[in-house]
């Protein structure tokens, strides 16, 4: 399996990077688009389907190649992979009951193949993720290959989108399902925020809303943490929330980070990139020292090292908080990753990444840097 | 990009000196150089940030350190104040008695001491009597190490008396008050003058601060030089809980100590109580004291002695029951003086409980007292005697009960059984009531049983028939007698009779307790025993007692056995020792008994209850016996009377065999036992007699004869009797005059059962005035039975006189009989003559209403006559208007000949109209004389009236030409139609019309001009009536004959004119139509009939 990536800022940019991709009589089967919201996606599906190809595609907060970062654009990993290895469902949610609908795909997906595998993406982000993860479960068990991320919207938290050839949602989860006794697909997922400070109570909050820590609103301790002075909704940037990401304490395992994406200034709250209840023990956490790219990095070489040595393809779901975070040094990591099996990758800066941590659950995390790797059989 | 290395790229990019491949390398760097200070500027600025935060929180984990420090020092003290507090709990648990608490206070001011409180004077605790105005204050000083525990008066200071009042006002109080400078100086000045403990460092104190805190049953307070801060004191109430706690649960011990000892005491006192309970005679006193002892002594009381003293008021004195640790002392009694009175006396005011100390000084004097007493003075020298030592010093604890006083004797003071002695004295009071009331009730039983058996001696007495009957009767007396325990040999019942005898039932009881009845007499004079017996009866001294032993025993014995009149032989060898004799007499007698022991008391108070009664209820059975005769008197009066009565309801002389069977049913039913009972009629002329015989066995009057009173001798016997006039006689018919007898009577039919075995025969003949009646039988009768036969013969011979009186009467009814048959025959005549005038009386109705048709037949023939002359007329006019159509239709004048005929058409109508009213008026006429039909039909009144009216008039008219009346009609239109028989209504309408008329027409022949006869009929409705009025202005009717005019054949027409029934059956037939027939009359001026007929009929 060959892939190549294209990347660019209108249709015509991609027809023509397309039209340059397959001068050498390449013909991808399969493309995994990541594209900004601006972008034409009616255009530019039509472009690819007139091109025979099928498409997984999803919108972001940020899209990458390995030909560097782009914002408002597209990103698109080319394969020509077997069809009959790969299945794409797209599909609205079954009302809120986010469970059943996984639990269909999954049904589905265990008919077309024996041993099928993963990569989802997730529009809407009120969607239960965690619910979607455990209906893949219900079906398939508890080692079911999952990963993906939910779609962003170039921060403007409004509506994000997945997307076929011809159904795109903003409700609804697109599932690309890979026969795993042909394609291996790989991911590992990495983080490095670091808790400080003392403990604290959610003591009130509604799904992903959080109103009160320790009975004081949330944004409130954020602009305590952060330093910040003389704080309004127009001087209140993304940043700043992203900075003191709020960590779920867990008896057991790794804390499930809990960004904040939103403010309702009427009363301090914050919406959060997933859910935090009430009563949630939490400590607030600092980015990463610097060096933590170098950990991402020396993860895929143990990723390489240990379970896929040779790779066609990198997929990368990083968070847009790392983007926030991390700033210039994000192209750092994504060449360091590619760098790692020196094959195309693709990728996009996502609201939240849904993976399978270091100790083995399948869950919704923020602030990660999930590599997926893909190397047909 | 950096704007420096921008400025130095744009100058590579414009440099002429280098290569394009040079700039390519130099404008790289640059950029690189520009990325990499990017990549450091965000680092910094990022860093900067980080350091902000991380300070932040950093603070914040500081603070949060800081507080959780705090946190574990104050759990270090509090661990430090709870292991105070343990100690405190530790020591206040322990606590035993009140004087604990001197060791709870030392522990809280070492421990209050321990938690940093400084400057500590006291602790202590206060257990308040308010009652006594003083509180226990237990309480440690610490600077002097010390601990006292001291009573103090509250009510002598302000401070010590607010305190007071404020710890009672409940638990959970608190007190604080703070003396300082010259305050604390008096105070200390005044505790000076108390019986306090002087805190010395007062002298140089600045300040006194009290902190009192109540627990309800007592306070616990601190005192301090300095005063406590709010931390301290709520330290010091901390400890306060722990005490309380603490003392709470001292007091729960304290209680269950109680409990379990009031549960000793209560088992104690049940002992004794139950000892008490099962107590049966008093007797037992002496081991229910050995309990007492034993119970007081198991209670920890040292006691020496223990005893009852129960009063007897009787003797003055008292009976004790007594026990020590040498044993139980017989019981004795305690005269009432000395101490014994003192205590009597206490106990008499009320007291429960007296203690009497008797010291060293006195006490062997006492000893010396109680030694001379009998009974305890002889145990007690024999236990000094013995070697028992008497207490030297002793104190009496007399605790007393409604019957006495329990005595308690301890060497020492013993104030804290004083209530226990009391309790006890208390539960014997109950107890030994009780045993009061069970001998109560036991007597009330022993009472009760006697009262039954008396109750049955009783009622054996009273059914008592005759002298075998008291034989019977003091058997069962002996029985009950047994019952009730009372053993003796023999017992009985004894008359006596003057001058000196006595009737005797004795009862005797083997060993087989069969009990054997003699009866017989006694001479009283016999033996003394017998003599006393009846002396004592005589004098009615009511009991007699006697000993029979040795000699004299014999001597009684040998005289009973030689006595004949009494039947008992006793056997003189084996006579007891000595018997004991005992009489109780009654009025006529005496009950007596002879027993081995002498009866004691209780047993001869029986006995004289049973002769009492034995008494009372032997004289009613003298009474009964008396009413026994009198009743049979009665019943003989009774059969006498039935005799009488049969005799007097006698009709004819046949009854008189009837009436001599019921006089042999009554002498049967008195009791008489004949072979045969007879009746003789003499008949003195002839020497016979007539004779009516019952049967054989008596009871039935089978036959009769008639023999001479002269062939036999027994008759002859009987005829002689009667001539002489004697009231009886009785003749012992044996032998040859017997069989004569037989075969004189068995000639005469008459049949002898078993005749001529019987070898005797007594006829007893009672004689009345024409015979005698007679009975026969095999043996003597008694007098009384033939005084009974000479009754019956005087009541006979009144039945015999009746007899002859009936046949008189008899003669004379037969005369009244044929009387009777010719009154009959009398009747027979005047029923016939009243029949045939019943006849009459029909015949002259008839007549009557032939005579008033009569009257009509001139009026209806008047009213023929009318119609028939129309019908001739037209028949002759239609007989010519015939002839005159024939002419015309001859003439062909067709036209003329149906005028004719319609003409005669005309005329037929009205002929066949007039023939109908004739014949109506013949029908009238008919009916009119026809028999009433007597059904009522609904008719219409005015039609009635009228046409009567109109045929009245006719029919006068028609019979005399010139009479004329005017006739004034008033028919009421509203009267409508009335059920009634019109023939008869019409009848009394047409009579009374005609006899208006008549009057009227009378009225004018007798001359006046100038009268006008008038006669008003009328019709008028009444409320429930129908009125006809008939009014005339005749000569009204006489007053005199105003009564008679509705009596039949009553008339004032001249004779031939009136039949005089006419009003009279105008009168019956209203009266049939439930109406009514009035007459209003003036003389002179008219009368008026009205005839009034009720709607309903």
């Amino acid at each position: 399996m060959r892939s190549k990536t294209i990347n660019g800022s209108s249709t015509e940019a991609i027809k023509s990077s397309l039209v340059n991709s397959m001068a050498d009589g390449y013909k991808p089967t399969l493309a995994i688009v990541f594209l900004s919201v601006k972008q034409d996606r009616t255009a530019i599906c039509q472009l690819l389907d007139g091109a025979g190809i099928a498409i997984y595609g999803i919108t972001t907060n940020g899209e990458f190649t390995g030909d560097g970062i782009t914002s408002g654009e597209s990103a698109i990993l080319l394969l020509d992979v077997n069809p009959s290895y790969f299945h794409i469902i797209c599909t609205e949610y079954a009302g809120t009951d986010y469970r059943l609908t996984t639990q269909e795909i999954a049904k589905k997906a265990k008919e077309i193949f024996n041993n099928p595998s993963f990569l989802i993406g997730v529009s809407n982000l009120n969607a239960d993720a965690e619910a979607l993860l455990h209906g893949f479960e219900d079906i398939l068990g508890k080692d079911v290959n999952v990963s993906g991320a939910m779609a962003g919207d170039d921060f403007q938290f409004i509506a994000s989108y997945v997307f076929t050839n011809h159904i795109s949602t903003n409700n609804g989860i697109v599932t690309l399902v890979f026969d795993e006794d042909h394609i291996s697909i790989k991911g590992r997922a990495t983080f490095g925020w670091k808790a400080l400070g003392t403990v604290r109570t959610v003591t009130k909050s509604e799904g992903n809303h959080v109103y009160t820590i320790d009975d004081i609103p949330a944004l409130d301790l954020t602009i305590k943490y952060g330093g910040l002075e003389n704080v309004t909704p127009e001087n209140f940037a993304l940043e700043h929330s992203i900075a003191l990401t709020f960590q779920i304490q867990r008896e057991t395992g790794d804390p499930v980070m809990r960004a904040g994406l939103l403010v309702d200034w009427n009363d301090h709250s914050i919406y959060c990139a997933g859910p935090l209840p009430q009563g949630s023990k939490i400590r607030f956490s600092l980015p990463p020292e610097f060096d933590v790219i170098e950990k991402v990095i020396s993860g895929c070489e143990d990723l390489k090292a240990t379970e896929i040595p040779d790779a066609d393809a990198i997929i990368l779901f990083n968070c847009a908080g790392r983007l926030l975070s991390l700033g210039p040094l994000i192209s750092d990591e994504i060449e360091g990753i590619q760098n790692v099996w020196k094959v195309p990758i693709a990728g996009m800066f996502s609201n939240a990444e849904l993976a399978r941590a270091t100790n083995g659950n399948l869950e919704m995390h923020g602030f990660t840097a999930c590599t997926v790797v893909l190397k047909e059989k | 990009m950096n704007q420096h290395l921008q400025n130095i790229i744009d100058l590579i990019q414009n440099s002429q000196h280098l290569t394009e491949e040079e700039k390519g390398v130099l404008i790289k760097s640059a950029k690189n150089a520009d990325k990499e200070l990017e990549i450091v500027t965000f680092k910094l600025q990022r860093t900067e940030k980080v350091k902000h935060t991380t300070a932040v929180l950093l603070d914040e984990t500081i603070v949060e350190l800081e507080e959780k420090r705090k946190i574990l020092e104050a759990k270090n003290k509090e661990l430090e104040i709870e292991t105070a507090l343990e100690k405190v709990r530790t020591v206040a648990m322990g606590m035993k008695q009140a004087d604990d608490m001197l060791d709870i206070c030392k522990t809280i001011s070492h421990e209050l001491q321990k938690s940093g409180v400084q400057e500590i004077r006291n602790v202590q605790t206060a257990i308040i009597y308010p009652d006594k105005g003083s509180y226990m204050n237990y309480e440690y000083y610490a600077k002097h190490d010390k601990t006292l525990a001291t009573e103090v008066l509250y009510n002598n200071h302000e401070l010590s008396n607010a305190f007071i009042e404020k710890m009672l006002q409940g638990p959970n109080e608190f007190f604080f008050k703070s003396l300082f400078g010259k305050e604390v100086q008096d105070w200390y000045e005044f505790q000076k003058t108390t019986n306090q403990f002087v805190d010395s460092f007062l002298a140089t104190a600045t300040s006194l601060n009290y902190y009192w805190f109540s627990l309800g049953p007592v306070a616990l307070g601190v005192s301090t030089y300095e005063p406590l801060s709010k931390e301290q004191q709520d330290l010091f109430v901390r400890f306060r809980n722990v005490f309380e706690l603490s003392y709470r649960r001292y007091l729960d011990i304290e209680k269950a100590i109680a409990q379990t000892r009031e549960a000793e005491i209560e088992l104690a006192l049940e002992r004794v109580r139950a000892r008490t309970m099962a107590m049966q005679n008093s007797e037992e006193l002496s081991d229910i004291s050995l309990e007492l002892f034993k119970q007081i002594q198991s209670l920890g009381v040292a006691t020496w002695h223990c005893a009852f003293n129960i009063y007897d008021d009787a003797d003055d004195s008292s009976i004790e029951w007594s026990t020590n640790a040498s044993g139980i002392f017989p019981k004795y009694r305690t005269p009432r003086i000395g101490i014994f009175r003192r205590y009597y006396e206490i106990g008499q005011t009320g007291q429960s409980l007296h203690v009497e100390t008797i010291g060293e000084d006195r006490c062997a004097e006492h000893y010396d007292f109680l030694c001379t007493l009998p009974s305890v003075g002889e145990e007690l020298i024999k236990l000094r005697n013995a070697g028992i030592a008497f207490p030297t010093s002793q104190i009496d604890h007399v605790a007393y009960f409604k019957f006495g006083y329990l005595l308690f004797i301890t060497y020492k003071p013993a104030p804290e059984a004083h209530d226990i002695f009391k309790r006890f004295a208390k539960a014997f009071e109950q107890t030994y009531t009780r045993f009061l009331d069970l001998q109560k009730a036991e007597a009330q039983a022993r009472e009760a049983q006697i009262e039954a058996s008396l109750e049955r001696v009783r009622s054996k007495t009273m059914a008592m028939h005759n002298s075998q009957d008291v034989g019977e009767t003091a058997a069962v007396m002996v029985d009950e007698l047994q019952r009730l325990g009372i053993e003796t040999i023999r017992c009985g019942i004894g008359i006596m009779h003057e001058p000196g005898d006595m009737e005797v039932w004795t009862i005797s009881t083997d060993e087989n307790k069969k009990t054997s009845i003699i009866i017989g007499w006694l001479d009283m004079n016999m033996h003394p025993l017998l003599f006393g017996a009846f002396d004592t009866w005589r004098q009615k001294k009511g009991y007699h007692s006697y000993e029979l032993k040795g000699a004299d025993m014999l001597n009684y014995y040998t005289a009973i056995n030689n006595y004949p009149g009494y039947p008992i032989r006793y056997d003189t060898n084996s006579l007891p020792e000595r018997i004991f004799h005992n009489e109780f007499h009654f009025n006529e007698g005496t009950l007596f008994s002879f027993a081995l022991h002498d009866l004691t008391e209780e047993q001869k108070k029986i006995f004289k209850r049973f002769a009492s009664v034995f008494g009372q209820t032997y004289r009613r059975y003298l009474d009964l016996q008396k009413a026994e005769a009198q009743a049979k008197e009665a019943q003989i009066e009774t059969a006498l009377e039935r005799v009488r009565s049969r005799t007097l309801a006698m009709q004819k002389s046949e009854e008189l065999a009837e009436t001599a069977a019921v006089l042999f049913q009554q002498l049967i039913a008195l009791g008489i036992e004949p072979n045969r009972l007879y009746i003789g009629i003499v008949n003195e002329e002839k020497d016979d007699a007539e004779f009516w015989l019952t049967e054989e066995d008596g009871t039935k009057v089978s036959r009769a004869f008639t023999t001479d009173l002269v062939t036999n001798i027994s008759l002859a016997k009987m005829y002689e009797g009667w001539k002489q006039q004697q009231k009886s006689l009785i003749i012992d018919m044996q032998g040859e005059e017997l069989q004569s007898y037989f075969s004189h009577l068995t000639r005469l039919g008459v049949p002898f059962k078993d005749g001529l075995k019987q070898k005797r025969r007594i006829q007893e003949i009672a004689y009345f005035s024409k015979g005698f009646i007679g009975m026969a039988s095999p043996d003597e009768q008694s007098a009384e039975t033939l005084n009974l036969l000479e009754r019956f013969a005087a009541v006979f011979n009144l039945t015999f006189t009746r007899f002859n009186d009936l046949k008189i009467a008899e003669a004379h009814a037969h005369q009244a009989e044929e009387d009777l048959i010719a009154i009959k025959e009398a009747k027979q005549k005047a029923e016939e003559a009243l029949t045939e005038l019943q006849a009459t009386q029909k015949q002259l109705i008839q007549s009557e209403k032939m005579a008033s048709l009569g009257e009509l037949t001139a009026g209806i023939a008047h009213e023929i006559q009318n119609p028939l002359n129309f019908v001739n007329n037209f028949s002759e006019v239609s007989k010519e208007l015939l002839d005159e159509m024939k002419v015309a239709i001859e003439k062909g004048d067709t036209e003329e000949a149906k005028e004719i005929a319609s003409d005669v058409i005309q005329n037929l109508e009205k002929i066949n109209h007039h023939g109908k009213r004739a014949d109506s008026i013949v029908k009238g006429m008919l009916q009119h004389s026809r028999t009433s039909s007597g059904q009522k039909e609904l008719t219409d009144i005015n039609a009635l009236t009228d046409e009567y009216l109109r045929l009245a008039y006719h029919g006068l008219r028609a019979k005399d030409k010139n009479f004329n009346a005017t006739l004034k009609t008033e028919y009421s239109d509203a009267i409508g139609k009335a059920s009634i028989i019109p023939q008869d209504m019409g009848r009394v309408i047409l009579n009374l019309i005609t006899n208006a008329f008549y009057t009227v027409n009378e009225k004018k022949k007798s001359g006046d001009s100038k009268y006008e006869p008038i006669v008003s009929v009328r019709t008028i409705k009444d409320r429930n009536n129908i009125l006809i009025s008939v009014s005339d202005n005749g000569n009204g009717i006489p007053q005199r004959v105003l009564d008679k005019i509705f009596q039949p054949f009553f008339t004032t027409k001249p004779t031939g004119q009136g039949t005089g029934l006419g009003l009279s059956l105008a009168y019956d037939i209203v009266k049939a139509h439930g109406g009514e027939l009035k007459v209003n009359t003036k003389e002179g001026e008219g009368s008026e009939f009205i005839i009034q007929i009720p709607y309903a009929l």
